[in-house]
């Protein structure tokens, strides 16, 4: 039976033995050399063995024991190394053989996938419940920043008699609601055609819209569908979810100061996204709803998406930027639109003609 | 059987090459590039798995224990405990707080103080996990002491640099270097410190004052080339300040020029007031050294877009081990094994600030 010369470590103190190490049945047997030394005797079982390092050529193996993990062996002999190749050939597995590689491998792929579903899945779905738990007050401070960002320094427009007809609308809208939610229309003074609902029911509506739309209906039917986003929740659930999104991205690259810049950055982050055709979805039916119950046309926010479709070839690309590309005109929506039945204006346009001119006038 | 190295052989030794580190760094960035970043936490360990082993005392390697595994869940840890709740609470004042009022200011001011607090704190945690992952025949390395101490220790000595326009800075580093080496155990054998403040300051002074006379000249030159002092006006104008008060902001950055010769005596300094067991340390190191190590470095990790940070670290491990002389007889027989806790996953409030290179 050959002995190998060997340093030995115990693990105790820094102090370095001379050993002599012999192979048997189950595994290396570690002796003091002298052997007057106390204390130095092992019996190390192969499959408790472990290389310290992966073996490289011209440098000593390195070994350690699972039951004494701060012992080492050292040694120096090739012909130790090939006689342990061949009784522990477990010890030389390299790349995905290695357990502990594959290990690792299954946990990175399973955190990628976990991740890539919640974003997926989780995130979108957990947004509505979450949303609901926000506290009304909180809302209405976020949407008061939104609103700040979105004004971007434009004035409000508070004519008397465009206000009066404004609200004339929007109390004809909501007139036969069981519980209408609490909320707040503003004009602003902007060219775009937008309009915007905010966490906490600030709902804005930039001048562009109401001077490109052709009657009081149209503007009817953009006030119902935002209305329906209002009675979801849905700017409050978009803010959740841009926050939910920016987490997981920062917890993928590890990023910790993004998510410290992020402070107060809420307005710009919910503008990032678009509501998704489920929200939409929500929204038209929704403003549908209501629009029946007032007795107006509900084919008026058809018409005014496929008119401003239509003049998307010839108006500059920022005039169309803004409400309908929020707002996609999906031919899905508009079937459903087209398909509820008939009402066409049973009650009447939405607001007489003079009122339609004042409020068309609002920002003076 | 006792070993009496003589002094001359008391070095460390760092045998790595740039060759032999390549490909683990090629493998790291594929596979970086594959799991959006989730491996670099194994790939960190593969690199300092080499760089220890090639780093050598008495003849044998230093070993390096860590692992891709609790760096990856200390940082999970960190991320869900302390900075999503921080992002959170953050979020909230920003919509809650009115935007111009004074509580906004002070939450504000109070939020990065927390934030300093925390970077010290990331200093020392990051300390303890790699010294209670490193191995030098078997036995580990241990910080003893307390993060949130020196943590508090950090954020009071920077405001008093601040606070003095900079004159606390040597004190600072005394302290702090004192506090973290006298923390540092290899084994159950503490380091001893003792630094004085004197050289120092002195040629801290120097600094300062050059730093002044570096305005005055530039400010001369500026003068005289009428184009560039309208450059000055502009940007006095910018923050509606005089010109003169102008270029005193930018003062900071003329102090920041000494701060290479500054550095390299503090080096030197710190290195010969410490000592382990019955050995003293040695730096030997020159402003042109430290600048070529750091300017080369830079060039390195720029031009890689830092995929090549492992090629930095191995030449500060060099320059260090190539630097440092150890003077007096060392018998590590009586080293016994620490006792000290070791933490179980690590580094984590680093990872997050993007602290400690290595």
């Amino acid at each position: 039976m050959t002995e190998y010369e060997a340093e030995f470590n115990d693990g105790r103190t820094a102090a370095r033995h001379h050993v002599s190490v012999t192979f048997d049945a189950h595994g290396l047997r570690l002796t003091a050399d002298p052997p007057e030394v106390e204390g130095i005797e092992r019996q190390w079982p192969y499959g408790a063995l472990r290389l310290i390092d992966p073996p490289r050529p011209e440098t000593p193996l390195r070994l350690t024991a699972s039951s004494e993990p701060d012992a080492r062996l050292r040694l120096d002999d090739p012909a130790f190394f090939a006689e342990l190749q061949h009784r522990a050939p477990h010890l030389f597995l390299s790349g995905l053989a290695r357990p502990n590689v594959r290990r690792n491998a299954a946990a990175i792929l399973a955190a990628l996938l976990l991740t890539g579903l919640f974003l997926w899945q989780g995130v979108p779905r957990l947004s509505a419940p979450l949303a609901r738990l926000v506290p009304v007050e909180w809302e209405q401070k976020i949407g008061r920043v939104v609103r700040k960002r979105l004004l971007a320094g434009a004035k409000t427009c508070e004519a008397e008699l465009g206000g009066a007809a404004l609200s004339r609308l929007t109390r004809r809208l909501t007139s036969k609601m069981e519980a209408p939610p609490k909320f707040v229309v503003t004009v602003a003074d902007r060219g775009a055609i937008n309009a915007f609902a905010m966490p906490g029911g600030n709902i804005l509506i930039f001048r562009g819209l109401l001077q490109s739309a052709e009657s009081a209906d149209e503007v009817a039917a953009v006030l119902a569908h935002e209305l329906g986003h209002v009675h979801h929740r849905h700017p409050t659930q978009m803010a959740i979810r841009s926050m939910g999104v920016g987490m997981i991205t920062d917890l993928l690259t590890g990023d910790g100061s993004a998510l410290v810049e992020l402070a107060g950055n809420v307005g710009g982050v919910l503008l990032l996204l678009s509501y998704s055709r489920d929200m939409e979805r929500q929204a038209d039916e929704f403003g549908g709803t209501l629009l029946r119950r007032a007795d107006l046309s509900t084919h008026a926010m058809v018409g005014f998406f496929d008119r401003l479709r239509g003049a998307g070839a010839k108006t500059d690309g920022n005039n169309l930027a803004g409400y309908f590309s929020s707002h996609p005109p999906l031919s899905e929506r508009i079937a459903a639109g087209a398909k509820s039945d008939g009402n066409k204006s049973g009650g009447g346009p939405a607001l007489n003609n003079d009122d339609w001119q004042a409020l068309k006038n609002i920002c003076g | 059987m006792p070993q009496t190295p003589s002094p001359a052989q008391l070095r460390l030794e760092q045998r790595g090459r740039a060759g032999e580190l390549l490909p683990i760094v090629l493998l790291n960035m594929l596979l970086n590039i594959l799991t959006l970043s989730i491996y670099r936490f194994w790939g960190k360990t593969n690199v300092r798995r080499y760089l220890w082993r090639q780093t050598h005392f008495l003849d044998e390697p230093l070993e390096y224990t860590g692992t891709g595994g609790e760096l990856f869940k200390g940082f999970l840890a960190v991320f869900l405990l302390i900075l999503a709740p921080l992002g959170v609470v953050s979020n909230l004042a920003g919509v809650y707080l009115e935007p111009d009022g004074t509580e906004l200011a002070s939450f504000t001011g109070l939020f990065y103080l927390f934030i300093f607090f925390l970077i010290g704190m990331a200093i020392y945690r990051a300390r303890r996990y790699r010294l209670s992952r490193t191995r030098w025949r078997g036995i580990r390395g241990a910080m003893v002491g307390s993060s949130a101490q020196y943590a508090l220790r950090y954020v009071f000595f920077w405001g008093l640099t601040l606070a003095s326009l900079g004159w606390a800075y040597p004190w600072m580093r005394v302290s702090l270097f004192t506090r973290i080496m006298e923390e540092t155990r290899f084994g159950d054998r503490a380091f001893r410190v003792v630094a004085t403040l004197g050289p120092l300051y002195r040629l801290f002074a120097i600094c300062w004052f050059g730093s002044f006379a570096l305005l005055i000249a530039v400010t001369a030159a500026v003068v005289n080339f009428s184009s560039a002092s309208v450059i000055i006006e502009g940007l006095a104008d910018e923050m509606t300040v005089s010109p003169w008060l102008g270029l005193l902001v930018l003062w900071p950055f003329f102090l920041l020029f000494w701060l290479p010769w500054y550095k390299a005596r503090e080096i030197n300094h710190l290195a010969a007031g410490t000592s382990f067991m019955a050995v003293s340390f040695r730096m030997d190191v020159s402003v042109w050294n430290l600048l070529g190590l750091m300017s080369l470095n830079l060039l390195i990790v720029v031009t890689t877009l830092g995929f090549g940070q492992p090629f930095a670290q191995l030449r500060v491990f060099r320059f260090f081990c190539r630097r440092l002389r150890m003077i007096g007889d060392l018998d590590m027989d009586w080293v016994r094994q620490s006792s000290a806790m070791a933490p179980s996953i690590g580094e984590g409030l680093a990872d997050a600030f993007d602290l400690g290179a290595v």
